[in-house]
């Protein structure tokens, strides 16, 4: 495998995480998809590489947070849960996070409205 | 070292002192006989027994000394992860304010202190980590519900209807109808950090 497209989320966008929303905080879940996630994964894929997401380094991410960011790409239609695939998680600090990103990611597919 | 060796002369010698005061003591000790020869198995009982207070004091000991020290460390971290949840607690009990960044950051920190917990005591103990695994993740699912109920809007618009807390300008506004569940969320992970600290102690 090649080398692969990295999102470090404490050094490229915060080390202090918000909310779900633009309007409930800053650093919030959808500014994390929206300008920093979906731009990097489709770098990744454009390139048939891997996004390496580091999650290490922040003072923590809140449930909303997460699953704004992660279950968004679902929600919003861009992609299915095997974008999976494509994401590769890195958290030696906290490992759960890791668990909660992909059960927010299939939770989001089977609750898609289809 | 030196006091060590200090340490156990005095305590043969006050030994000695004892035991020749002790035999001053009984008048009629003609029941009593000194052989001046002394058997093979005789010179072996004594080394066995200087052996086995050599083993029972450094080996034992030192393994039971260790094991408190690690298991001291365990429940110091379990402590940590304790008074990040009371002081969350304090906070909703008392105010309908919070910030956001503050209540997001102790439960993150609780959920890394968590995890090193675990990470150390698989490291140390294998068997105990995968024979309480589930306790860890039911903790572990408890921190986040608390974290779903206090810093998640959508989390109770999606299952009630209706929000209970509101998230503005990095605040997160509580209001009575969410304290008692919060309440009764932190009492569970107390709880579960109880339990939890109890089997460290007695593992």
């Amino acid at each position: 495998m090649g080398k692969n497209v990295i999102l470090n989320i404490s050094k490229e966008f915060s080390k202090c995480p918000g909310a779900r929303f633009k309007n409930e905080s800053d650093y919030s879940g959808e500014e994390f998809r929206e300008d920093f996630l979906l731009p990097k994964l489709e770098e990744a894929q454009s390139k048939g590489q891997k996004l390496q997401v580091i999650l290490d380094g922040s003072a923590g991410y809140s449930t909303a947070f997460i699953e704004e960011a992660f279950g968004g790409l679902i929600r919003k239609g861009q992609y299915s849960s095997d974008v999976l695939n494509d994401l590769i998680f890195i958290s030696d600090e906290d490992p759960t996070y890791i668990d909660d990103i992909k059960m927010y990611i299939q939770n989001a597919w089977k609750n898609r409205k289809v | 070292m030196p006091g060590k060796i200090v340490k156990y002369s005095t305590i043969v010698i006050c030994s000695l002192v004892v035991g020749w005061t002790a035999g001053q003591s009984i008048e009629d000790i003609s029941f009593f006989s000194i052989s001046r020869e002394i058997s093979i198995s005789d010179i072996l009982s004594i080394i066995t027994n200087i052996a086995l207070a050599c083993f029972v004091t450094y080996i034992i000991e030192r393994s039971i000394t260790e094991s408190r020290v690690e298991k001291d460390i365990f429940i110091g971290e379990l402590d940590s992860v304790l008074a990040d949840i009371l002081s969350l607690e304090s906070s909703c009990a008392h105010d309908y304010i919070l910030s956001f960044k503050d209540t997001n950051y102790k439960i993150g920190r609780s959920r890394k202190s968590l995890s090193k917990l675990w990470q150390l005591l698989s490291e140390t103990d294998f068997d105990f980590s995968t024979k309480y695994d589930t306790e860890y993740r039911g903790l572990i699912n408890c921190i986040r519900n608390l974290d779903e109920k206090l810093t998640d809007s959508e989390h109770y618009a999606n299952s009630t209807g209706f929000k209970k807390v509101n998230i503005a300008n990095n605040h997160i506004y509580l209001n009575d109808s969410v304290k008692p569940d919060i309440d009764n969320t932190i009492s569970d992970i107390k709880k579960k950090i109880f339990r939890l600290k109890i089997k460290i102690n007695k593992k």
